[in-house]
């Protein structure tokens, strides 16, 4: 008992060193003035919220997570931001006065509001007090729950997603392509 | 122990999401601000993923799964239309955003 504590409050801990590196990436990528640092730390708020993903025991989506986000999506960031030239001159400056303060007053209120109603999730039995429902903890991130939930349940969505994905690619190589006439 | 793992995780999210409104409200520039949606479709799968967590079944990653998958579809379709934007305007910034076609 007094093991499983210890395990659950180390859990915690290590959920919070990396909330923080997220969260610090997060807001570098909000307030650096040069574009490509300010990408270089989205990539630090990626790979904070993979490990974040491993310590809440998904292994697999965390792993897709450094893979497709910080691999490819945040790279193809990099390569527009090279591609069309943007050098810390071309980023206007954060706004001043009414503008800055409004958005201020408005993020605040929303995080303050959402921790309000968060206060509600506490509440809730913990399911294996609750139902003596058996954990398989060392089933949750791995691949065959996930596959077969992704072919059975939600085979009708997965097909939809390709679709999407070959009319994303045909799209952006229309929009990227030498202007004809339109 | 769940439930506290489930708040701290939700606490982070809606941190993260604040984080990518305040950067969609301030940056004036088209692809910054498309980082900062970036930020916020993050924030909302970690909620997925929490409550997947928080009772043990895995819809949860299926559905973060797919909101990766939409991401990356997202991401090169609006860079397709910054790099365009940039082609006609020579700069990112709002001001000149006013028509849909040129």
């Amino acid at each position: 008992m007094l093991l499983r504590y210890v395990c659950s409050v180390l859990t915690l801990i290590a959920l919070g060193i990396f909330g923080v590196i997220a969260l610090t990436g997060g807001a570098l990528a909000v307030v650096l003035r040069d574009p490509i640092y300010a990408v270089l730390s989205l990539v630090k708020a990626m790979l904070g919220l993979a490990a974040v993903y491993f310590i809440l025991g998904a292994e697999y989506i965390g792993a897709i997570q450094v893979i497709v986000y910080a691999g490819a999506i945040l790279v193809t960031f990099l390569f527009v931001v090279m591609l069309v030239n943007l050098t810390p001159a071309d980023i206007p400056p954060l706004p001043r006065g009414l503008n800055l303060y409004g958005a201020l007053i408005l993020a605040i209120t929303w995080m303050v509001t959402l921790s309000i109603a968060l206060k509600a999730v506490l509440e809730l039995p913990d399911p294996e007090e609750a139902m003596g429902m058996p954990t398989d903890q060392y089933l949750f991130g791995t691949l065959p729950p996930i596959g077969k939930a992704l072919f059975t349940a939600y085979a009708l969505p997965f097909e939809v997603l390709s679709i999407t994905l070959v009319v994303g690619i045909v799209g952006a190589s229309l929009l990227a392509q030498k202007r004809h006439e339109l | 122990m769940k439930v506290e793992l489930l708040y701290a995780t939700l606490t982070l999210a809606a941190g993260l999401f604040s984080l990518g409104l305040l950067g969609l409200l301030l940056r004036r520039n088209l692809l910054l601000a498309f980082l900062s949606i970036e930020l916020m479709l993050n924030a909302a799968n970690l909620n997925f993923l929490a409550f997947s967590r928080y009772h043990n079944e895995p819809t949860g990653a299926v559905f973060v799964l797919f909101g990766i998958c939409l991401a990356a579809v997202e991401a090169v379709i609006g860079l397709g239309l910054v790099v365009r934007v940039f082609r006609v305007h020579q700069e990112l910034g709002y001001t000149k955003l006013s028509a849909l076609r040129w």
